[in-house]
């Protein structure tokens, strides 16, 4: 693999006697945009907060070789309630608290506008975060992550809060900066249709393991969603060879057996 | 400036709005400046303006011996206690309120004050006991106390994930812990000892003498790099434990370092003037609605703000009744609340 690569060789997190992540090897290319899908329960979070370094666990993590340190890391947690009224852009200098002081200087203000003005939050720069809507706290905190230009950036379903035109925007964002600072970028997403689309990569995770990782068209067939998520699925494709995935019905009888093994 | 780049505009609005906030500390310092020469002027002998003066630059051995030791030995130190002690309350509380991730947090939500007064009303019961005066065993027992308490909070946060949830849990079974065995000293002492006691609880400034203004303002001192070296981490546990943990901050060793601090100078408050409650709760309220989470400014104005509204009580304590000034524990509310009604009115928002 190329220089700079993020690799993740042979990593388990065990949880009580439960085992979430078992064994789950992968290789990260610098620029590269991948999804991260599976059904719920998969150990999606589980694997993006333990490549963060916030969860105990065993293998190795290791960034161009070297182990990886926190301030290459921009990882964005599942969205919850903020009750905090900062302004978006006192929110977004947090991301950069370590060059700040008793005094915020000029460049680190420019920074987080640059940031937020990448996100279509200008005109809410001065507003309370906690006026904000879902999606737009989604945003204000995903401009966080980014304002210190993080090598690698772990985002936990990103899109979750997000309308049809902002999920678009967000993954043109991702790509852009993905590109511009060939960067790595995992997203768990549920959306499979979105991610066949928007991503380079996809990583399908279930039961703890990874079940497959590569392009879009050689991980996310009807194979092996039906396997995963136990749903038939129709995989349409447009003229543009850009392809969706159209759930058509759960697959019977076997749900239950299935998650037993 | 229509054709200025949008992003400079926005960055005026910040460095603005940053003026504007150390505007508004600084004013607010204004303000306790002229309250606390209100305290000044007040008290049962009266005082004019001029006459404090010349008592002040004379100094305490000055040949007007009278004023010299109104100024000097009673309302100096009960000024400069009054100053201390809301500024730590305000601040502890302020940090409270952070750490705990709640609003109706204060300094005392922990059981600081319970504890404090069990302290000191075994310090009042059993104090002559010992070959130590009482005015040294009292703050001193309440001290320790208080920093028992904190120490059991910590051992039983300290095992855990040290949430918030798991701090009010252990603080809130404290605070009854202590609550009882207060109870049960109270219920064991005679008559006079028991006023002693309810007395001590009702927090006064009367008890303060330039002994107790040093330590307190000794812990202050000492506290105050520890409290501002965390300025920005703890504008970002305002996002929420998990938003914070996720940038790399080690939310448990702030919350526990922060907790000890706020033990500190909660108990450095209390010990000497006995529980003042109310100052704790709303000084950080305020704080925050007039300049925001961001605590470079939230910190200092909720000292100041503390203070303010502990001299305020005074004022209004000796004023009406002059003869035996009333507690300002018992005044605090009294004060505070048409100050937290006015800051709500004129910002238009519920304060966080």
């Amino acid at each position: 693999m190329s220089a700079g690569g993020l690799a993740i060789e042979r990593l388990s997190v065990q949880r009580g006697r439960k085992i979430v992540l078992e064994s789950v090897s992968l290789a990260l290319e610098p620029g590269t945009l991948t999804a991260l899908v599976g059904p719920n329960g998969a150990g999606k979070s589980t694997l993006l907060s333990a490549t963060a370094g916030l969860l105990k666990h065993e293998g190795s993590i290791t960034l161009g070789g070297l182990a990886l340190s926190f301030a290459d890391m921009g990882y964005l947690p599942q969205s919850n309630t903020i009750t905090s009224s900062l302004t978006v852009l006192e929110t977004v200098l947090l991301g950069i608290q370590d060059q700040l002081g008793w005094r915020v200087p000029a460049a680190a203000v420019e920074a987080a506008m640059r940031t937020v003005g990448m996100f279509g939050l200008d005109d809410l720069a001065h507003r309370p975060i906690d006026t904000l809507s879902g999606g737009q706290q989604q945003m204000a905190l995903l401009a966080q992550r980014l304002v210190k230009c993080p090598r690698i950036l772990l985002l936990d379903e990103p899109t979750s809060a997000l309308d049809l035109h902002h999920q678009l925007g967000l993954f043109e964002i991702l790509r852009t900066y993905a590109n511009e600072h060939q960067a790595i970028v995992v997203a768990a997403v549920h959306d499979l249709s979105l991610a066949a689309q928007q991503c380079d990569y996809v990583a399908l995770l279930a039961d703890g393991k990874l079940k497959g990782y590569g392009t879009p068209q050689d991980i996310l067939t009807a194979g092996a969603i039906r396997s995963v998520y136990r749903v038939e699925v129709e995989i349409l494709c447009n003229s543009k060879g850009q392809r969706a995935i159209l759930p058509l019905s759960p697959v019977a009888g076997q749900a239950a057996t299935a998650r037993a093994i | 400036m229509p054709f200025a780049p949008r992003s400079h505009d926005l960055r005026e609005g910040y460095t603005q709005s940053e003026t504007r906030r150390a505007a508004q500390v600084a004013a607010a310092l204004v303000g306790l400046c002229l309250v606390v020469l209100a305290d000044m002027v007040t008290g049962p002998s009266g005082m004019s303006l001029p006459e404090l003066w010349s008592a002040l630059i004379n100094g305490p051995a000055a040949e007007d011996k009278t004023a010299a030791t109104i100024v000097w030995h009673i309302r100096l130190p009960q000024t400069l206690m009054g100053v201390l002690v809301g500024a730590c309350l305000g601040i502890a509380g302020l940090q409270m309120q952070t750490i705990l991730c709640n609003p109706l947090a204060s300094p005392f939500t922990l059981g600081f004050s319970a504890s404090a007064g069990f302290g000191a009303a075994m310090a009042i019961t059993f104090g002559h006991l010992l070959p130590v005066p009482q005015f040294f065993l009292i703050p001193l027992s309440a001290f320790v106390m208080t920093l028992l308490a904190c120490a059991i909070i910590y051992l039983i946060a300290a095992m855990r994930e040290a949430t918030a949830e798991l701090l009010v849990l252990a603080g809130i079974a404290v605070l009854f812990f202590f609550q009882s065995l207060q109870s049960m000293v109270q219920f064991l002492s005679s008559p006079e000892v028991l006023q002693q006691i309810v007395f001590w609880l009702f927090g006064s400034l009367l008890k303060s003498s330039w002994t107790s203004v040093t330590v307190t303002a000794g812990l202050f001192v000492a506290c105050l790099p520890l409290v501002l070296a965390d300025t920005w981490k703890l504008t970002a546990l305002r996002l929420g434990d998990s938003n914070a943990s996720s940038m790399g901050l080690n939310v448990r060793a702030l919350r526990l370092r922060t907790f000890g601090i706020v033990a500190i100078l909660t108990s450095a408050a209390v010990s000497f003037v006995g529980t003042i409650g109310f100052v704790g709760l709303i000084a950080p309220h305020v704080a925050r609605t007039i300049v925001g989470e961001d605590h470079r400014f939230a910190i200092p104005l909720s000292a100041i703000t503390g203070s303010t509204i502990l001299i305020g009580a005074s004022v209004i304590g000796k004023l009406i009744s002059p003869g035996a000034s009333i507690p300002v524990g018992i005044i605090t509310a009294v004060a505070g609340i048409p100050m937290l009604v006015a800051v709500i009115a004129v910002h238009g928002k519920t304060p966080r």
